[in-house]
């Protein structure tokens, strides 16, 4: 078992803020499918969490301002940070946009010690105005944990050989595997270190392929063992852009077919990679090279996914915002004649592994995994996932609730996690009070503001007891014309999370059938409505 | 004659095109008596259009066919997967700006059977042109919902004069789907609470017959199991 490398892991904190351009010191949520992914430390304060609903951070702070993630915009952020990285260690290795790792050892020896290679890293992020978080240590796994626990301006550096130890008291939770931690938890092994001291064939039986990654990680090693030769130079892939792509999207197109073949390579020798070097080459003879890792997923999509991030990150380096991939003028006559004009046009794209292990993990299922339609309706939803950006194709999934919104969109690219099931396997409802079938066709997402209105056009209030002041006898959408109630039942009051001062929130909902033959759903919340579904 | 009958024999498909459909739900077969023609433009609307649309989209979802909905506002999932549409075969693309809009469709059409659109503003005609095409050759189908708007969507349509065609579709969609007359079950002034509803379904379109067909849908599920009412 070869110990794992010395890595030097850099992290920038809040990166889909920062990237956005809001000042950490105002209360900015990062949204996406209607759930945060990212905050600023004022909004933090505020009680708004990753996970949270976007209506729901928007209650518990509502001068938080709500921007929708863009990954392709964090990427091309990040080209910056790199770029003044490539100044410290010519090895980096992108991991996401906002982290990324490099090996501690050659530019130790050149800057004279760990402490001032680390001081040098700060000094270049603090010239681009950042903060990071610094963490060295024995593998990536330890020394991204280091980096996401340090202090911002402390960085923690784990004594080479001491991983193991440094990762022992903490919670299993930094593992990130959400089903396997939920099942150590219940087990009774809360801490990294409890897990790492099973036996590794108990943990291979009970937990399989994946657990014994995580085993591994616990222990400080590698999810993988590394491999010690070099990767066989067949499996490299490239291709030529016949005629240069001048634009991204062009670009993008040709890397998912690219990345399909080079992943179909490595299958077809039961590899796989959690490195790979991303190489383009403009028509003026310019490379523009990129290492990406990833220890788990190197999946076709997320490949084309990083060429586009790559080229896109690049070509901001000069802004153009037409998405035209020309740089500077040429002057030179051994250019051919048409793309003369697009020195920077990319005429190859190369994917070169850096580092092949052994797949495992990854078989087919028994009747050979996917049908050929669900190949296909894949494929194509891939190649427009490319064109869009991850988070623009989803799928539905169920989830519990008692309100009308029980689902979640989720890129088809990942894993579904582990959410709140919406029954019970023996089918009965774990969410007692929630509304009855049928469920409304359209759910209105942020609900839009409504009126309702009596017989005497005094707005319809429910009181404490829960009972509606009047029966209503006209609503109004969004300012829009009024329309007669032809029948309504309700108030059904809700008091969610009553034991949380921040979470809490009454409600009472309404059903009621317009003229017409639309009926709605409408809630009253702090004596405003709101229209939260149709049964259109 | 009997020259022009064996040239004719020779030169007709081996598989006729009224052939080639996706099945759909029993309550829609007098407006889809062969199902979903392949390559054909479907238009939805009225009021209920969406009830109307998880209705359609049960069947071919549920016998493996795949379906993708493009900018599609505000769905409610839990009404679909209780119409019977599998969720596990149904991709969501967001709202692609206008000058993406076709080159999108077209390629989802590569890879779905059925493609769902509700497009922002009208579609021209060139594209329109290009998509239905490429429907045929591929063999999928477009089904073009209406917009609702809350505010304004209460308005009854007349029953049987549906319109011609959609209004952001160029061309008379090949059937047109119009839900009216929605009557609801269960539901008193203040008491009860929605339990089921049918809506009257309206084909006409190009490739229907002068009389429209009719067709009556129950949107009725499963009474509820559990206490209605807990807080």
């Amino acid at each position: 078992m070869n110990a794992p490398q010395r890595l030097v892991a850099v992290l920038c904190r809040d990166w889909p803020v920062v990237a956005s351009e809001r000042s950490l010191e105002r209360p900015v949520a990062v949204v996406t499918a209607n759930r945060v992914v990212a905050t600023s430390p004022v909004a933090r304060r505020h009680g708004v969490t990753v996970g949270l609903r976007r209506r729901e951070a928007q209650r518990r702070c509502p001068s938080v301002e709500v921007v929708s993630r863009d990954t392709d915009r964090e990427a091309r952020a990040f080209t910056r940070v790199l770029t003044a990285l490539d100044a410290v260690t010519a090895r980096l290795e992108v991991v996401r946009p906002g982290l990324v790792v490099f090996p501690a050892r050659g530019p130790s020896r050149f800057f004279g010690g760990e402490d001032a290679v680390v001081e040098r890293v700060r000094g270049v992020l603090v010239g681009l105005g950042l903060t990071a978080s610094i963490g060295v240590a024995d593998g990536a796994f330890a020394a991204v944990t280091a980096a996401r626990r340090s202090p911002v301006a402390l960085p923690v550096v784990v004594g080479a050989g001491e991983s193991a130890v440094w990762l022992a008291p903490l919670p299993v939770g930094e593992l990130g595997m959400a089903e396997l931690c939920d099942v150590l938890g219940r087990l009774g092994l809360l801490t990294l270190g409890s897990f790492a001291a099973l036996a590794v064939g108990d943990v291979t039986a009970r937990f399989g392929v994946d657990g014994v990654r995580a085993h591994r990680l616990a222990n400080g090693l590698d999810a993988d063992p590394r491999a010690l030769v070099d990767p066989p130079p067949d499996l490299t892939a490239t291709t030529e852009v016949d005629p240069p792509a001048e634009r991204v999207d062009q670009a993008a197109f040709v890397a998912k077919a690219l990345a399909d073949d080079f992943c179909a390579r490595l299958a077809g020798r039961g590899a796989s990679c959690a490195r790979v070097r991303v190489v383009a080459e403009t028509v003026g003879g310019e490379l523009i090279e990129r290492v990406w890792r990833d220890e788990c997923s190197l999946t076709p999509l997320a490949i084309a996914q990083r060429i586009r991030w790559q080229l896109d990150g690049w070509l901001a380096t000069t802004a153009r915002d037409d998405g035209r991939l020309y740089r500077g003028v040429v002057t030179t006559d051994d250019v051919a004649g048409d793309f003369a004009d697009h020195p920077a046009a990319i005429c190859r794209i190369t994917l070169v592994p850096e580092e092949v292990g052994v797949a495992a993990g990854a078989q087919l299922g028994f009747w050979g995994g996917r049908s050929d339609a669900a190949q296909r309706a894949l494929a194509a939803a891939e190649r427009v996932a490319t064109m869009l950006g991850e988070e623009q194709v989803t799928r539905p999934v169920l989830v519990g609730g008692r309100g009308p919104q029980r689902h979640r969109l989720v890129p088809i690219g990942s894993e579904i996690e582990p959410g709140r099931a919406p029954d019970r396997d023996d089918g009965a409802p774990v969410w007692p009070g929630r509304l009855p079938s049928p469920s409304p066709a359209r759910v209105w997402d942020p609900p839009l503001p409504a009126h309702v209105v009596d017989a005497h056009d005094r707005s319809v209030a429910v009181g404490g007891r829960g009972v509606a002041s009047a029966a209503p006898s006209r609503i109004s959408i969004r300012g829009g014309p009024w329309f007669e109630v032809v029948a309504w039942a309700g108030p059904w009051t809700s008091d969610e999370r009553w034991w949380d001062p921040v979470g809490h929130r009454r409600r009472a909902r309404f059903q009621v059938v317009a003229e017409g033959g639309v009926a709605h759903l409408l809630t009253i919340e702090d004596r405003r409505w709101w229209l939260e579904a149709t049964y259109d | 004659m009997s020259n022009l009958a064996a040239l004719r024999e020779m030169v007709a498909p081996t598989s006729l095109r009224g052939e080639r459909t996706f099945e759909v739900a029993r309550s829609l077969k007098e407006v889809l008596p062969g199902g979903i023609a392949t390559g054909s433009v479907i238009s939805v609307g009225g009021t209920g259009a969406t009830s109307l649309l998880w209705t359609l989209l049960a069947h071919p979802t549920s016998t493996g066919r795949w379906a993708a909905m493009v900018g599609v506002d505000s769905p409610g999932w839990t009404a679909a997967a209780e119409a019977g549409v599998d969720l596990d075969h149904v991709v969501v693309v967001a709202a692609p700006t206008a000058s993406r809009w076709p080159t999108v469709i077209a390629a989802l059409i590569d890879g779905f059977e059925l493609v769902v659109v509700q497009p922002r503003l009208a579609v021209k005609a060139g594209p329109a042109r290009r998509i239905a095409s490429r429907l045929r050759e591929r063999g999928s189908a477009l089904v073009v919902v209406d917009r609702l708007d809350p505010t304004v969507a209460m308005r009854p349509t007349t029953r049987h004069r549906p319109a011609p065609h959609h209004p952001t579709w160029p061309e008379p969609a090949d059937v047109v789907l119009s839900a009216t007359d929605r009557t609801w079950r269960g539901i008193g002034s203040g008491h009860g609470h929605l339990r089921g509803s049918t809506l009257t379904v309206v084909s006409s379109g190009r490739r229907r017959s002068a009389r429209p067909q009719v067709s009556v849908v129950d949107t009725a599920v499963v009474e509820s199991a559990g206490p209605l009412l807990a807080s």
